[in-house]
């Protein structure tokens, strides 16, 4: 019995930390955002930021997105040959690439790169009391180093899923015409006949929420953590843990949102 | 306490004559999961003086400091500037004290991402008191008052030897020409010459603002050079205040036994308790 006592008593403890855990996050977001709306504002740190996540992201964001499209258009090549519906291949590219792939790959490799330099960036000025002397110096931390990345994270990802979208499809009509024996105008009218306005948009939708948890695990990590380099590590690992997590649980939520109806 | 003690703390505690402390603290607690790290402090530093806290590490030092600038609250106890209850303030008020505060972290606190002169006049730039392309020059004549060349401010911090970064701390500290300074182990990781140029550094600034300063170190050359008064904190608590220049010689064991570095005292032989 009293051990049945003990794991129910660690379940509630466990729950009971992440509630508060949410909470925490929960308020940091709001003090985060509210920033955004009250003076005054770090723009200079804010396009420090944004160049940071849209220019820079743009290699490793373009890349995954190139190959994920060229596989894709392999892959369905293989699947639907088994059922004569080759022609369906752009439609899948085209579909998979803007409503998942895009949004979703893009924010998994920026997580790991600027979730991850966030939360170091932050966790190595708290733990190097850099944090601090902003309070003494007549800036408010939240306000100098977490709005600026919110709003940055939350503006460069649906750029940067435009740019994903645009080559994840190119992969597909490479693959498709060089490879697969597709006739360009054929595979491009294809494309764009599939396509509607939503499909973009819930991509787009999905990449702002995406960004704006990356910078939010990224900078709450960071906020957090302690004890030295250890402690910073450990910050970093968790920033991009729970922002991919949060990415896949999210894309369900959002995809749920978009198109139950 | 004797009543020669009792003395010597009224001449260095009220050296302006104004019985009114420019900071006062009373009763101070501040306990982290069990560790009751501040036991009931009461402190008062009086305006121009230079009052320097000596303590072992883990007392409550930076604890102390950090209850006053309001990054650590305590858990009871009144702390005052100018007569002011800090805890009452409103957060415009307490952004306002904060405005006449300077600060000089342990390691220096540099911000890695902006150069030294960015550094400088992050201040005076937060409080748009002057345009950034005014800033070059305002940090270029606060470096030269820590004894730096104007080149330094295109530098990193990262670029910077220890006693660099300490000058550019120092200067960030002062440009915005505060009433209050607190120096945080001001020659911690110097070398002795290095030491005494920043404890120089330091009580000129001091001097030429006209502030009043709280510092904390374990240095007892750095201890005698920038202050004019002194106290012990230990466990938590006050245990001796004083002038700066009897250190050694108070007759408090615990103060003379710390001042002279000694092993054996009653402050060892708690720790082997």
């Amino acid at each position: 019995m009293n051990h049945l006592l003990d794991a129910l008593a660690l379940v509630g403890r466990g729950l009971i930390s992440a509630c508060r855990t949410v909470g925490d996050v929960g308020i940091f977001a709001g003090i985060g955002v509210s920033h955004l709306v009250r003076p005054p504002f770090q723009f200079r740190q804010f396009w420090r930021h944004f160049v940071e996540i849209a220019y820079f992201s743009l290699p490793v964001v373009a890349l995954t997105a190139l190959f994920t499209g060229m596989v894709l258009a392999l892959q369905s090549f293989t699947g639907f040959s088994r059922f004569n519906a080759e022609s369906a291949i752009a439609s899948v590219v085209v579909l998979s690439v803007t409503r998942e792939l895009g949004p979703v790959l893009a924010a998994l490799m920026v997580a790991g790169r600027i979730g991850a330099a966030m939360a170091a960036e932050i966790g190595t000025m708290r733990v190097t009391d850099q944090v601090d002397a902003l309070t003494t110096l007549s800036t408010d931390p939240m306000k100098y180093l977490v709005a600026p990345r919110l709003l940055a994270a939350t503006l460069a990802m649906p750029l940067l899923v435009i740019v994903a979208n645009i080559l994840g499809v190119l992969g597909g009509f490479l693959i498709g015409t060089l490879k697969l024996g597709f006739v360009a105008q054929t595979y491009l009218d294809n494309t764009w006949d599939v396509l509607e306005v939503m499909d973009v948009v819930s991509g787009l939708v999905k990449a702002a929420v995406f960004g704006f948890v990356i910078g939010l695990m990224g900078s709450w990590c960071g906020y957090n953590s302690k004890g030295g380099a250890q402690g910073v590590g450990q910050a970093t690992t968790a920033a991009v843990v729970t922002s991919s997590i949060l990415i896949l649980a999210l894309d369900y939520v959002i995809t749920q949102a978009f198109f139950s109806k | 306490m004797t009543p020669s003690d009792r003395e010597a703390e009224r001449s260095v505690n009220q050296p302006d004559g104004n019985p009114t402390p420019k900071i006062r603290l009373r009763g101070l607690v501040k306990t982290f999961g069990a560790k009751r790290v501040l036991d009931g402090v009461d402190l008062d530093v009086h305006a121009g003086q230079s009052l320097v806290l000596l303590g072992g590490s883990g007392s409550g030092k930076s604890v102390t400091i950090k209850c006053i600038l309001g990054l650590i609250t305590p858990d009871e106890g009144l702390i005052e500037v100018d007569g002011q209850d800090v805890s009452r303030l409103s957060r415009r008020d307490r952004t306002a004290l904060r405005d006449r505060i300077g600060m000089l972290f342990q390691n220096g606190a540099l911000f890695d991402s902006l150069p030294v002169w960015e550094n400088v006049c992050f201040k005076l730039l937060a409080q748009k008191r002057i345009t950034r392309a005014g800033a070059r020059d305002k940090a270029a004549e606060v470096l030269a008052q820590v004894g730096l060349a104007a080149s330094v401010g295109d530098l990193s911090p990262a670029e910077l030897s220890g006693g660099m970064q300490k000058r550019v701390a120092l200067a960030r500290a002062v440009a915005a020409k505060p009433d209050i300074i607190f120096f945080d182990e001001p020659t911690t990781g110097l070398d002795p010459i290095m030491g005494a140029v920043i404890d120089g550094l330091i009580v000129d600034c001091v001097k030429r603002l006209g502030a009043t300063a709280l510092s904390i170190t374990h240095d007892m050359a750095s201890a005698r050079r920038i202050g004019d008064a002194a106290a012990m904190i230990h466990k938590g608590r006050i245990i001796w205040t004083g002038e700066a220049a009897r250190l050694g010689e108070t007759g408090n064991a615990m103060v003379d036994q710390f001042a002279r570095g000694e092993r054996e005292g009653p402050i060892q032989m708690e720790l082997r308790r």
